[in-house]
């Protein structure tokens, strides 16, 4: 069976919280999240948007017989329903510069898909193994958003920039503990999970990796975050809220705070491959 | 009533008494945060010529409870008590709770005050202790309805009730604890003169005096118990109590 949760908070130096996430167990179990860009105008607003037509597009797609989405299709589906939205409501595409993440299970099928436009984290965990942690980002920390796509001067200014950049065009980072790569800029964040094999599997926008000790400055590592946020007590309603708001109160009591927009979904698998489940009895 | 030894619910013994309690599993809770919620009523025999009023305003706050837009983060204890205390149920959501299920109060025998009041404190902090350790934020409120002074206590007196509560604003279990004393028809005002002396030497919070039974005052206390409930569980992650509320 598959939980899922997700938590969001403002940045302890942000005015408006940018980042927003949602999740839902019908048509199927997804999740998206959004990481606004703070440089933009009223991107909290354009998160949300963005998020909502996400959920919307999976609620029609996958009642109408779609039994997955395809990265393209969803990039097309999306910039077109903004593209017609924005301008009823008074907003340019620069309110809606933002990352999105979407984590969707396919219909009865144990295949989950992520795509992630922008840049963000990973975090996949294994029964018995440590979290492991992909973190997408991209040099001069200029994400090649959505928004851009569904505007073409500001697409061909991006495109133009990224190109003068060290790498010509490769600009998009992604990094594992054991390596780095770089990428091209309009490479697609799309991967498939089988569900089975994960205990779990989280989104979030790069505010996990935003953690400083306000006392002397160092930045705490993502690996340590992800270490204690991975001290579930039980999966039971919302587990991750829990979690998470405990772990920014020991992270408090050290002087420890996430200076960006946090945001964070998680779907939890109850019985991961090799493990033999004992209805209702089982405790972790 | 809810049978408290059904299996859907845990039972605690508080450490260093023989107080017990039953609590709903942590596990099978799914909010983020809890206000416990404890009330005590005395069903001594002097009690016995209003108890059906009596179960009715406990019922009527209940039910106002059941209400509140924090209804989904209180977990409610209700326990009888005269020479010794009795759990009607332990800590569980207010959903299940089918007020019809409540039977009318057997009101006979003393009043074991102090027992009672280190009963509901005591079995709070425990189950909040246990809550804690699981991530969830914690804070409480505890009611005791009597219409006497204590005259059959056994395991505590005030020093005791004190020390715990002292021990309740130290610990980190509980963001904080409201104990309310609710003395109802005593027309001795000495009666109610040893319960404002019990009350301080305690150190609960509060004192109310209700006077004389009448459907307006047991009404106006059911809306007094459930004002005071959702305050203080509005105060949750505020790092302290709600502000008291006057009767």
């Amino acid at each position: 069976m598959i939980k899922l949760d997700s938590f969001y908070t403002i940045g302890k130096t942000h005015q408006v919280c940018e980042d927003y996430v949602l999740h839902k167990e019908g048509p199927v179990p997804h999740i998206v999240l959004g990481d606004g860009c703070s440089s933009s105008p009223n991107t909290d607003v354009g998160v949300r948007i963005w998020s909502h037509i996400a959920h919307d597009m999976i609620k029609n797609t996958m009642t109408n017989g779609l039994q997955c989405f395809v990265p393209e299709g969803v990039v097309l589906w999306m910039s077109k329903v903004a593209k017609q939205l924005i301008p009823v409501i008074g907003l340019s595409s620069q309110n809606l510069d933002s990352t999105i993440v979407i984590l969707c299970q396919d219909l009865n099928s144990s295949t989950v898909r992520l795509l992630m436009l922008g840049d963000g984290i990973i975090i996949t965990k294994s029964k018995d193994k440590l979290p492991h942690i992909v973190q997408i980002s991209y040099m001069n920390e200029m994400p090649y958003y959505l928004s851009y796509i569904m505007d073409e001067s500001r697409n061909e200014a991006y495109i133009k920039r990224a190109k003068e950049l060290e790498h010509k065009g490769n600009t998009k980072i992604i990094h594992t503990l054991s390596e780095t790569s770089k990428v091209p800029y309009y490479d697609l964040t799309s991967i498939e999970y089988d569900i089975n094999d994960y205990e779990y599997i989280i989104i979030s926008s790069d505010g996990l990796d935003s953690f400083y000790n306000r006392n002397t400055g160092e930045k705490v590592p993502i690996e340590m975050t992800a270490t204690l946020l991975d001290q579930f007590k039980s999966f039971n309603g919302e587990f991750l809220k829990r979690r998470i708001k405990r772990m920014l109160k020991e992270y408090e009591k050290q002087g420890i705070y996430h200076y960006d927009d946090l945001s964070l979904g998680i779907m939890y698998n109850e019985c991961p491959r090799e493990v033999i489940c004992i209805k209702a009895e089982k405790t972790r | 009533m809810t049978d408290p030894t059904s299996k859907s619910l845990s039972q605690g013994i508080v450490p260093g008494s023989t107080f017990q309690f039953s609590f709903t599993k942590p596990e099978d809770l799914g909010a983020t945060e809890y206000t416990l919620v404890t009330i005590e009523v005395d069903v001594s025999s002097s009690v016995d010529l209003f108890s059906d009023e009596l179960l009715n305003c406990v019922k009527e706050a209940i039910r106002a409870c059941k209400r509140s837009p924090r209804a989904e983060n209180l977990l409610l204890r209700l326990v009888s008590f005269n020479t010794t205390i009795k759990e009607i149920h332990g800590f569980i959501p207010l959903s299940p709770i089918n007020l019809d299920n409540y039977d009318p109060f057997t009101c006979t025998g003393m009043t074991a005050l102090y027992d009672a009041t280190y009963d509901s404190i005591s079995a709070s902090l425990a189950y909040a202790k246990t809550l804690t350790n699981m991530d969830f934020d914690v804070n409480a409120i505890t009611f005791i309805i009597t219409d006497g002074c204590e005259n059959a206590s056994c395991q505590s007196g005030p020093a005791s009730i004190k020390g715990l509560v002292d021990k309740v604003k130290k610990s980190e279990e509980l963001e904080s604890m409201i104990n309310v004393l609710i003395g109802i028809n005593s027309g001795d005002a000495s009666v109610f003169g040893m319960l404002s002396i019990f009350k301080d030497e305690a150190g609960l919070n509060q004192f109310v005096e209700v006077g004389d039974v009448s459907a307006g005052k047991l009404a106006k206390l059911a809306q007094f118990v459930s004002q005071s409930v959702s305050s203080q569980s509005q105060s949750l992650n505020s790092g302290g109590p709600s502000q008291l509320l006057k009767f």
